[in-house]
């Protein structure tokens, strides 16, 4: 990746977040991953089909670990993919079934969600976008 | 009936048959969507997660069904799951592969993958079997009830009350007041009615066949009567081609013209010959008869016994087909009334001679008889007669004219006439005279016997004389006035001679 490239992307995000977490930090949630996962962004589409077991690698290769962060998990998946909890819960439950696909590992707490993705390599999560910091990247903002 | 039934009822459950399975395919193929709808968000689910083990159970899931004999979950061009396996059947049931698009949980406008099934048609087809062979069984039930329902309804309604009627009808006496009954409890239906129907028919037969009886009763009377009147009817009554054969006749003219009687004769008699009809009298009466289309008449002497003769006064009046219908009157007695008038009429009631119309009327007949031979006319006047009426009165005048009268007739044959003209006139007529001399022999005898003096009645004798005028001919156009003038002529000559002479008319 040209190095250019990096800190023009770099730079945005940053100015963008600089930008949010002024006056919108609770309305946009950000998911993260790992700074050398070898992910910069991630489309709506990629990010739901990885949080919903359709994808199991980053598109780097990685295989991924999935993360949800209990107390924005509604809203999250609000924002994602326009359903309610009880809709994602039926899902889970009907794959659960199988027990193939694994629902993502559910996490109290944001700042522990910061902690694994910033210590795992193919871990993504999402968190509150005012919360992060440089310890992950930001590859998806999700307004809600 | 049962045949007709039976096809029927084969033919409706071959319909049925065809129809139910249709109706079984099309049930089977709803039910199979409804099935695909039941799993699809499971199905939908596990080609998003692209679970082949949650995809397997869906699968393994709708194969339980029966009617399900094949499913296949796919994930684009990934198999996640494939149980079962396809009929090869191939018959007229089998169902379309059904297949069903998957689309995302969470983006309906993205499909993800696909759900397809195989109908199991052996099932399809052997439900609608069974289906069909349900209603086969439940129609023929029916039908055998239906049939012998109605056998029994045709047999008791129907068949029973009209094959009584029938067997009343055929077994009743007509013309003795027998009518037949109407059938218990068809009383106000249509065989009912045809049982009145036919019992007004009877009574108005009876009554015909009463009217009939009493109508031949009475043409039997009246034919009697008429037969009466015909044979002892006191006139010929008969009926005559127009051959002029005789066709039938009653007992008056059968004993009249010694026929026999009309039965038992099979001889034909001709009319004209009976009625000794020689000169076809009788065939002219007919021909105007049957022309004219009008009764005609004409009497008819026949020659009865050795001397009498029969008069009948024959009508006929013509009747159809050229035969002719004939009455016939004995007139006998009529004819000889009038004949006896007839000569009445001609003579002389003081003397018995002709009269001046006698006379006159022989006369002609003789000239016409003249064959050869001469005639002679004498008129005979007596001289001084007028003087013994007017002095002996006279009843003496009347004798004397009576003897001249017996004088005249003793002098000539019983062929000759003689008559009384009127007065004291006479004529005597000479018929056949072979010469004029017979005649004046004859007239010198008249004149010498007149001459003798006569008895005149009271011891008184008279004595007259004649004076005879003759007028001879032997020629049949003389006329008899001319003969007559000349005889007069002759008597006057006789009388200026000298009276009690003859003369010879020139």
């Amino acid at each position: 990746m040209p190095l250019m490239h990096l800190f023009t992307r770099r730079t945005l995000l940053t100015l963008v977040l600089a930008f949010v977490s002024g006056w919108a930090r609770a309305e946009t949630l950000a998911v993260i991953v790992h700074p050398s996962s070898g992910v910069d962004s991630l489309s709506r589409e990629e990010a739901s089909h990885l949080f919903l077991g359709r994808i199991k690698h980053l598109p780097s290769g990685t295989p991924a670990v999935v993360l949800d962060t209990k107390s924005l998990r509604a809203d999250f998946y609000r924002a994602l993919v326009n359903r309610e909890m009880n809709e994602i819960s039926a899902y889970w439950a009907r794959l659960k079934f199988s027990g193939r696909t694994q629902p993502p590992e559910q996490i109290d707490d944001a700042e522990s969600v910061l902690r694994r993705v910033a210590a795992e390599r193919g871990t993504i999560g999402y968190v509150d976008a005012a919360r992060v910091d440089k310890r992950v990247r930001v590859v998806l903002l999700l307004e809600y | 009936m049962l045949f007709f039934g039976g096809l029927v009822g084969v033919l409706v459950a071959l319909a049925s048959t065809v129809m139910v399975g249709r109706e079984e395919r099309e049930r089977m193929q709803r039910h199979l969507a409804e099935l695909m709808a039941t799993v699809e968000r499971t199905a939908s689910v596990a080609a998003f997660a692209r679970d082949e083990q949650l995809a397997n159970e869906v699968a393994r899931g709708l194969l339980l069904n029966d009617a399900v004999a094949r499913v296949v979950i796919t994930e684009g061009d990934h198999v996640l799951a494939s149980v079962g396996e396809a009929d090869n059947d191939t018959g007229v049931l089998r169902l379309p592969v059904l297949a069903r698009p998957l689309t995302s949980p969470f983006a309906s406008d993205q499909q993800v993958g696909e759900l397809k099934v195989w109908p199991a048609s052996s099932k399809i087809a052997h439900d609608a079997g069974a289906y069909s062979s349900f209603i086969a069984i439940i129609l023929l039930i029916e039908l055998v009830f239906v049939v012998l329902s109605v056998a029994w309804v045709v047999l008791n309604v129907f068949t029973r009350p009209v094959k009584k009627l029938s067997d009343d009808l055929h077994h009743l006496e007509i013309g003795v007041g027998k009518h037949v009954s109407v059938p218990a409890g068809h009383a106000g239906d249509e065989i009912g009615r045809l049982a009145g129907d036919i019992n007004t028919l009877i009574t108005r037969m009876d009554d015909l066949l009463a009217t009939e009886r009493d109508t031949r009763a009475q043409l039997e009377a009246s034919e009697r009567k008429f037969r009466l009147i015909f044979e002892s009817a006191e006139t010929g009554i008969f009926t005559v081609d127009n051959a002029g054969r005789l066709h039938d006749w009653n007992p008056w003219l059968a004993a009249k013209l010694r026929l026999p009687a009309r039965e038992g004769s099979d001889r034909s008699y001709a009319l004209g010959a009976l009625l000794g009809d020689a000169s076809s009298r009788l065939d002219t009466l007919m021909v105007r008869a049957l022309s004219d289309q009008r009764p005609t008449s004409a009497d008819f002497g026949v020659q009865y016994g050795e001397s009498g003769v029969l008069w009948l006064h024959v009508v006929l009046n013509p009747l159809p087909d050229g035969l002719l219908q004939g009455i016939a009157n004995d007139v006998t007695e009529r004819k000889r009334a009038e004949a006896s008038a007839l000569a009445m009429a001609e003579r002389d009631p003081l003397t018995g001679l002709l009269n001046r119309r006698g006379i006159e009327h022989r006369l002609s007949s003789a000239l016409e008889n003249l064959h050869g031979s001469g005639l002679a006319l004498m008129l005979v006047d007596l001289d001084g007669f007028k003087q013994v009426n007017d002095t002996q009165g006279h009843e003496a005048g009347d004798r004397v004219l009576s003897w001249v009268a017996r004088q005249l007739e003793a002098v000539v044959r019983r062929t000759d006439l003689v008559a009384r003209l009127g007065g004291d006139e006479f004529v005597v007529v000479l018929c056949a005279l072979e010469s004029p001399d017979t005649a004046r022999f004859i007239a010198a005898k008249i004149v010498s016997a007149l001459a003798r003096p006569i008895d005149a009645g009271g011891n008184q004798l008279v004595q007259i004389g004649a004076s005879v005028g003759i007028a001879y001919t032997d020629s049949r156009t003389d006329a008899p006035d001319a003969l007559m003038r000349r005889a007069d002529d002759a008597m006057y000559e006789a009388k200026r001679a000298g009276k009690s002479q003859y003369r010879f008319a020139s």
